[in-house]
């Protein structure tokens, strides 16, 4: 098998989190190779201005891999799970498909132990993320508007916020009324042109990939950086296994290339930046001599408190044209009235809020499914649609589904992906208290709707496929026998090597979780540089 | 490897199409504008895998369209839901359609002008929120 020469910092998965570390390492002058299974994506190839865009969307461009089967996906086992995890692999990682909203943790969510007397305290806490969540706002791209209440105070974001449009006035209208809280959500979408990033024409198809070149996907943002500063992106890279030494030590990983030739990579820092499914699948791989139950392992908590946010939307219709078609999705609007924890409402934590608009035809009709059919087609398709188009938006809730050591990922005993390599399983049950959660949202959201002066309101009240974020299965923490990493990512087991994805969160939060991602990743990163500077 | 649709699968699938969509005073029939043709292509070639719903949707027994559609949602309303999305995605991708329900597609809009976000946002809007009191819970040791 070739050796390549040894990097400083070998990072596994060019996504969100690898990507800024990586960046940040280059920047400072450190060699770092990054391994990613698959490769760039094209502009060209986002299908937003084909007709045939809801179809697309549902298919080749689909967020689920299982439907998707782009050769760089690998499948998961998502038949005990009442949640399918989603993501995108490529350079750029899910932040090709994300939809760019941009919300922080609030700092009650890093407590929940202590405030709520459920779950954990994180090690971290919000101050120590702050300062990293508004550097790395700077290179991403962020959109917003200072001075939202539901926050500790902050300075302004780097690019005013995008226009709420007419459905976000209509909503916020409502929700005055209401006495409820929302506020222009930020979005890592450029208001105006920044660095590489165009302005958004808000075409409403984030979730396909920006044709525009407005949505701020690491590919765009952070990789051309990182490779004029020296780092080495190797793409097609499928890692299967992150070797040791005869101590226990990490020295690199295996990796397949497109042609079916094994290779090893070597570095004396080996980082995971493969998400909250790829990290524990990659983890559990590892066995070794020292590592029998898996690398990082002896907490047995490797692939253990899956967080998956359940979702939960009710769909407004008005009488009046709001153009509720166009983008960006994204997001205008954030509510965070019921975020924080009310034991009167009869679960703990909360949901947040966001507003969606509904780009193209299809899911208008959707959202009638399973209605007579009389209701629908015949003499009445052509009046629903009238009411509907243009007309329709949604008011959607993200739970906090606070983790469970039954919700897993594992190595499936059969199923493989394209190069042999076990899948991983998914094992996710929706915890009772998260349902009453979800109930509550819709009854809220109903009226919000209505009190904005909705006519006709439609749910979806269940909806298994949403697992965008893939959470907690790496979690960290100050005791090793109850976490697998540090606050700073590090491994309680192999102190060369690091998880910094989405796996180390230690309660999932309802927040859309990848600028917390990120600024933990620059925390990292920091970390690391002042650590080999000590040294 | 799906088999592709046979013509009598069309034809069939061209009247339940009519069923659901008929011409109206404002709107034209999924038969005027060809939807269960090129535009159905289009669907297929997207997604291949769309097919099984609409053969099982085409070859139920009732004579009439509409009850055929009624049958199957009745006895397997998933794979309803499947083909008459199928069906609902061909009629509206005609740009007639598309121009008569007021739906640009999901075009470009332009930048967005300086005043923009300002004018949807009047200060009369957001002031409730500006003086409300902070509703986050601090970090209890910070
Ligand atoms: C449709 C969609 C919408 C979303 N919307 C939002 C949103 O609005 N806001 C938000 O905050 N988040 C959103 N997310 C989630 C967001 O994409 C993730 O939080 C973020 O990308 C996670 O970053 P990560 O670094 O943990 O992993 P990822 O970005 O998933 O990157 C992991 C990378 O590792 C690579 N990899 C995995 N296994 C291997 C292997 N064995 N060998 C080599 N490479 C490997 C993968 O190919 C991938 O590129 C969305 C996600 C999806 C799918
Ligand atoms: S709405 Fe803006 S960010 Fe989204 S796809 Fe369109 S141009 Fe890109």
């Amino acid at each position: 098998m070739p050796e390549a020469e040894v990097a400083d910092v070998l990072v596994i998965g060019a996504g969100a989190s690898g990507s800024v570390l990586t960046a940040r390492l280059a920047e400072a002058g450190v060699s770092v190779t990054c391994l990613e299974q698959g490769g760039w994506v094209s502009a060209s190839e986002f299908p937003g201005e084909d007709p045939a865009f809801d179809a697309i969307q549902l298919a080749r461009w689909a967020m689920n891999p299982n439907t998707r089967k782009r050769p760089a996906d690998y499948p998961i086992n998502t038949a005990e799970a009442d949640i399918w995890p989603l993501m995108f692999n490529g350079v750029g990682g899910g932040t090709v498909h994300y939809a760019a909203m941009w919300p922080r943790l609030v700092p009650s969510d890093f407590r929940v132990r202590t405030l709520d007397g459920v779950a954990d305290d994180w090690p971290i806490s919000y101050e120590d993320l702050e300062p990293f969540y508004e550097r790395v706002q700077e290179r991403w791209g962020v959109s917003g508007m200072a001075g939202d209440p539901a926050y500790p105070p902050m300075p302004e974001y780097p690019m005013p916020a995008l226009p709420i449009g007419l459905i976000g006035q209509r909503a916020a209208a409502g929700m005055n009324r209401l006495g409820w809280h929302w506020w222009p959500h930020p979005n890592a979408i450029a208001s105006r042109a920044h660095g590489r990033l165009a302005p958004c024409e808000r075409r409403g198809v984030c979730q396909t990939g920006c044709i525009a070149g407005a949505k701020s996907s690491t590919d765009i943002t952070y990789w051309p950086d990182a490779i004029r500063d020296g780092a080495r992106l190797i793409t097609g890279a499928r890692v299967r296994e992150i070797t040791v030494n005869q101590t226990g030590r990490a020295t690199g990983a295996i990796y397949i290339d497109r042609d079916g030739a094994e290779h090893h990579a070597r570095g004396r820092t080996v980082v995971m930046a493969t998400n909250g499914v790829g990290t524990p699948r990659l983890l559990l791989l590892s066995r070794s001599t020292h590592h029998p139950d898996g690398l990082a392992n002896s907490s047995g908590l490797v692939g253990r408190r899956l967080m998956l946010h359940p979702m939960v939307a009710v769909a407004g219709t008005y009488e009046d044209d709001l153009e509720s078609w166009r983008g960006p999705g994204g997001t205008p609007l954030i509510g965070l009235e019921f975020y924080e924890t009310d034991r009167s409402r009869g679960f703990v934590r909360g949901a947040k809020w966001d507003l969606y608009p509904v780009a193209g035809t299809l899911p208008h009709f959707q959202l009638l499914h399973g209605k007579p059919l009389k209701e629908r087609f015949g003499a009445s398709a052509h009046e629903r649609m009238a009411r509907m188009m243009g007309r329709t938006f949604l008011w959607e809730a993200q739970i906090d589904d606070l983790p469970q050591v039954t919700n897993r990922v594992e190595l499936d005993p059969t199923l493989t992906d394209s190069d042999g390599i076990p899948a991983p399983r998914v094992l996710y049950r929706v915890h009772e208290d998260a349902r009453r959660n979800m109930a509550f949202q819709l009854d809220r959201m109903r009226e919000a709707h209505e009190a904005a002066g909705a006519i006709e309101t439609n749910e979806w009240h269940w909806m298994p496929e949403v697992g965008w974020h893939t959470l907690g299965t790496a979690r960290c923490g100050n005791d090793p026998t109850d976490s697998v990493v540090d606050g700073y990512g590090r491994s309680h087991d192999v102190s060369n090597l690091f998880v910094i994805d989405g796996s180390v969160f230690v309660t999932g939060s309802a927040m859309n979780p990848t600028s917390t991602i990120a600024a933990f990743a620059l925390r990292t990163a920091e970390h690391i540089l002042a650590t080999r500077r000590d040294s | 490897m799906t088999e592709p649709l046979t013509d009598a699968e069309r034809m069939r699938l061209a009247a339940i199409a009519v069923a659901l969509f008929p011409a109206s005073a404002t709107m034209p029939s999924a038969a005027d504008t060809g939807a269960t043709g090129k535009w159905l292509d289009r669907v297929l070639a997207a997604d291949p895998l769309r097919t099984t719903a609409l053969r099982a949707l085409a070859g139920r027994s009732e004579t009439d369209p509409w009850a055929a559609a009624e049958g199957l949602f009745r006895d397997d309303p998933a794979t309803f839901e499947d083909a008459s999305d199928s069906l609902v995605m061909a009629y509206y991708m005609h740009p007639g359609v598309r121009k008569r329900i007021g739906y640009p597609g999901q075009k470009g809009q332009g930048p967005i002008a300086p005043d923009e976000a300002e004018h949807y946002l009047p200060d009369e809007l957001i002031a409730p929120m500006r003086s409300r009191a902070p509703l986050y819970v601090p970090t209890p040791d910070a």
